[in-house]
C-alpha cells in the first residue's frame, strides 16, 4: 500500500500546470478599445476538439451545426465583459469560437481560432470580425436576451 | 469492515430510493402550491418543472394546463398558448371557463414515421402538434443517432440497416417528451462468459475474504489504480482561463 502511495506521488509530481489566458478581441475604436455594436447583448464561446480540418463558419457555430466534439460552451453578458473559467482541457488541436449576438440572437460578430494547446504560447486570442447573421440558434430556442438554450445542444 | 459495509449498503439502497421519490412527482410541490392559492409560488414551480426538461404526457399537458389557467388569471396571450400545448398533449382534458379556445383538437400530436423500404430514407412528421411545441426530433437506431430541429416540414433520415429499426422522440423547447413512435432494437445481449465451476470455488467453509490470494488481488487492483492515477498526472495539463473581452 505504501508502495503504491509512492509511486502515485512521484509519477503524480511530473505533472506541470499551464494556465491558458483566452481573449476575444473585437474591432478597434478610434481610442483602441474595444468597439462593439450598440445592439450587442451576449457572447456564445464554443470550444470544440479538431483533430482535423478548419473553423465552424459563423453560420455553422450560430446553427450549432456539427463540427468535432463540442467540449465547452458557455454565453455571458456583454455587460459583464467575462464568462467562467474553461478549465482544465486535455491537450491536442482545438477550435475556439465566439458569437456575439443582439438579443433576438442575430450574430453581430464572429472569431474563431484554431489552435494546437501545447503551441499556444499562454494565451488564445479570438479575433472577432462584423458579420451578419438573422436570429440563428439552430434546435435551440433563443430566450429573447441573445443566449441559445440548451446551449450544450448539437443540431444536425 | 461490518460497520463499513452496512453503511456502504445503506447508501447504495437508500440514495436511489430517496432520489426515486424526488424524481417520480416532478409537479407535485407546484400542485399542491395551486390548489392551496399559492398562484405565485404554483407558477414559479411549473416553470421549473417545464424547463428541467424531464416531464412527458400527460405531465407535460397537466403543466400546460395549470400555467394556462395561472395565464389567464393575468393575461389571455400565453393562456391561449398553453391551452393549446396542453390540448395538443391530451385532447381530453377540461378546460376551465376562464379560457376559450377556437377549435378543440380531436387526436393528440404524434410522430408519424413514413417507411416505404428496408434500405430507403424514413419520413419522420410531427402530426396535429400547434407551432411551437415541438422542436427537436431524435432519431434513435442501433449505433445510430441524429437530432432534428423541427419546423413543421417534414424530414428525412436515413439510417443504414442495421441501425434500424428506429425510435423518434419528439421534444418540446426544453427538451421534454411530446410524443415518439418507432422502436429502437435493443443492445445485443453479451454472451455470458462461462463462471467458475463450483469445484474451483474456494470452499465453503473459508470465507474468500481470509483467502491469501484475496489480499494479492487486493494488492494488485490497489497498485494497479495508483499507477493508472499517476499516469494521467503526469505530463502537461491545460487550464482555459475565463474568456474575456479585451
Amino acid at each position: 500500500m505504501r508502495a503504491a502511495l509512492l509511486l502515485t506521488l512521484l509519477l503524480a509530481g511530473c505533472a506541470t500546470e499551464e494556465t491558458l489566458t483566452v481573449e476575444l478581441r473585437p474591432p478597434r475604436a478610434a481610442d483602441g478599445g474595444p468597439a462593439l455594436p450598440i445592439e450587442a447583448e451576449r457572447v456564445e464561446v464554443r470550444l470544440v476538439r479538431k483533430e482535423l480540418g478548419e473553423c465552424p463558419t459563423a453560420a455553422e457555430a450560430a446553427a450549432s451545426a456539427p463540427s468535432g466534439t463540442l467540449a465547452h460552451v458557455q454565453s455571458f453578458p456583454i455587460a459583464e465583459g467575462m464568462g467562467r473559467a474553461i478549465g482544465e482541457t486535455p491537450s491536442g488541436r482545438w477550435a475556439l469560437s465566439a458569437l456575439v449576438r443582439d438579443a433576438s440572437c442575430g450574430v453581430l460578430l464572429y472569431g474563431c481560432t484554431l489552435t494546437r494547446l501545447e503551441d499556444a504560447g499562454g494565451a488564445i486570442v479570438v479575433e472577432l470580425e462584423p458579420v451578419s447573421i438573422p436570429e440563428t440558434c439552430g434546435c435551440r430556442e433563443c430566450d429573447g436576451a441573445g443566449a441559445c438554450g440548451p446551449e450544450e445542444r448539437v443540431c444536425e | 469492515m461490518r460497520v463499513a459495509t452496512a453503511l456502504l449498503a445503506l447508501c447504495l439502497t437508500a440514495a436511489p430510493a430517496a432520489l426515486g421519490a424526488a424524481q417520480a412527482d416532478p409537479i407535485g410541490e407546484a400542485e399542491a402550491a395551486f390548489e392551496e392559492g399559492r398562484h405565485e409560488d404554483a407558477e414559479r414551480l411549473y416553470r421549473a418543472a417545464l424547463e428541467s426538461g424531464r416531464l412527458a404526457p400527460p405531465g407535460l399537458a397537466r403543466v400546460h394546463l395549470r400555467l394556462a389557467e395561472l395565464a389567464a388569471l393575468g393575461s389571455t396571450g400565453a393562456a391561449d398558448r398553453h391551452a393549446r400545448f396542453a390540448l395538443a398533449l391530451d385532447p381530453s382534458l377540461a378546460l376551465p371557463e376562464t379560457i376559450a379556445i377556437d377549435a378543440r383538437p380531436t387526436r393528440a400530436a404524434r410522430v408519424v414515421l413514413e417507411i416505404s423500404g428496408d434500405d430507403a430514407p424514413i419520413g419522420v412528421r410531427v402530426a396535429d402538434a400547434p407551432d411551437g411545441l415541438v422542436r427537436v426530433l431524435e432519431v434513435r437506431g442501433a449505433g445510430f443517432e441524429r437530432t432534428l430541429s423541427w419546423d413543421g416540414e417534414a424530414r428525412e433520415v436515413d439510417p443504414p440497416a442495421e441501425a434500424r429499426p428506429i425510435e423518434v422522440r419528439a421534444l418540446d423547447a426544453h427538451g421534454n417528451l411530446v410524443a415518439q413512435a418507432g422502436r429502437a432494437a435493443p443492445p445485443p445481449e453479451p454472451e455470458p462468459e462461462p463462471g467458475p465451476t463450483p469445484e474451483a470455488t474456494a470452499g465453503e467453509d473459508t470465507p474468500a475474504i481470509e483467502s491469501p490470494w484475496f489480499w494479492v488481488g487486493v494488492g494488485l487492483v490497489v497498485v494497479g489504480v495508483a499507477v493508472a492515477i499517476a499516469l494521467s498526472a503526469t505530463g502537461t495539463r491545460y487550464l482555459l482561463d475565463a474568456p474575456g473581452i479585451r
